[in-house]
């Protein structure tokens, strides 16, 4: 799974993002759009995915994409649960690959 | 043939039994899963523990059927799932049940309140407070769960209740309340579940109450709980 882009805009993986490869952007020199198709293209690619909300009732992949792109309330909500899941993400890994270092 | 809990009393003129009113909506499949789990895993844990359970449910959790209840002698905690909005708790089919400005302070006074609901913290729990509420439970934006997951989301968010149930006082509650997100935010990490795991992370951060941020705050007060 993407957790940012590269200078070309191409996404980058967890793993390069890590290891430094691809000259990956930092996730927190993203800008707002960038965050919101990151987020967008991440649940594209999550193949089971869909969420209920007490207000929204279902929503689906379909649904959720789009409610991202268009930046609605919902869906700057799922663009925010992504941005926890990537930033928790990347912390494990720099704290693995520190302590594999160390 | 199992052993009935002693039932719960208050003493007014005469002893009378402390009620919950649960008021669930369950007409599209979001509401109706939260219903279903609440039906299986909150009132009965509720009743156990010597409370009575009013309910308005269904085609019943309408406002013409739940202010009148919400004022009968006795009510001391008002619960249940429904969609919401900054103003308005709804009940089924959208009915407005409780909406700033269009209910009677009766219906909240002296009571402590907790809807599973979308964005009701933000207006109708400070307004509820400001009616006399002793404790308002709620979210001030969207309560959003994985739905693959969803009875570990309303397990999370019913813990209010059965601490509640339990004797506990709102701040209590709160922290008992946090602990469980904690641990199974925690769970969900430690099966890959990553999503599921920041979805219940984000939700506790709507989660308004008494104890919880910003102090001082408006959703009512710390030591209250059920008598």
């Amino acid at each position: 799974m993407p957790v940012s882009f590269d200078g070309t805009g191409k996404l980058v993986s967890l793993h390069d993002y890590v290891e430094g490869k691809r000259n990956a952007r930092a996730f927190s020199s993203l800008s707002d759009d960038q965050r919101v198709e990151l987020a967008a293209k991440r649940i594209e690619m999550q193949p089971n995915y869909e969420i209920g909300t007490i207000g929204a009732g279902i929503v689906t992949k379909e649904r959720a994409i789009d409610e991202v792109r268009t930046k609605t309330k919902l869906g700057r909500r799922l663009a925010e649960i992504e941005a926890r899941v990537i930033t928790h993400l990347i912390d494990q890994a720099e704290e693995k690959q520190g302590s594999s270092r160390g | 043939m199992a052993k009935q809990p002693a039932l719960k009393e208050q003493t007014f003129t005469s002893k009378i039994p402390v009620v919950v009113l649960g008021i669930d909506s369950n007409f599209e499949p979001a509401t109706r899963a939260a219903y279903q789990y609440r039906e299986k895993h909150v009132y009965p844990y509720v009743a156990s523990k010597g409370y009575s359970i009013d309910k308005c449910q269904g085609a019943m959790a309408r406002r013409i059927y739940v202010a009148p209840k919400a004022q009968q002698p006795g009510v001391a905690y008002l619960t249940g799932v429904g969609h919401g909005s900054y103003t308005t708790y709804t009940g089924q089919f959208y009915d407005p049940i409780f909406q700033v400005g269009n209910y009677l302070p009766a219906e909240a006074r002296g009571k402590v309140a907790h809807f599973l609901s979308c964005e009701t913290a933000r207006d109708l729990g400070p307004d509820f407070v400001r009616n006399g509420c002793r404790a308002y439970f709620g979210y001030d934006e969207d309560f959003v769960f994985v739905t693959a997951d969803q009875d570990v989301f309303f397990e999370c968010d019913s813990e209010i209740d059965r601490a509640f149930a339990d004797g506990l006082n709102a701040a209590q509650v709160y922290d008992r309340v946090k602990a469980l997100f904690a641990q199974r935010a925690a769970d969900f990490r430690a099966q890959g579940k990553q999503n599921s795991a920041a979805t219940l992370e984000s939700d506790f951060d709507r989660l308004r109450c008494p104890s919880s941020p910003p102090a001082p705050n408006a959703w009512g007060d710390p030591h209250a709980k059920l008598p």
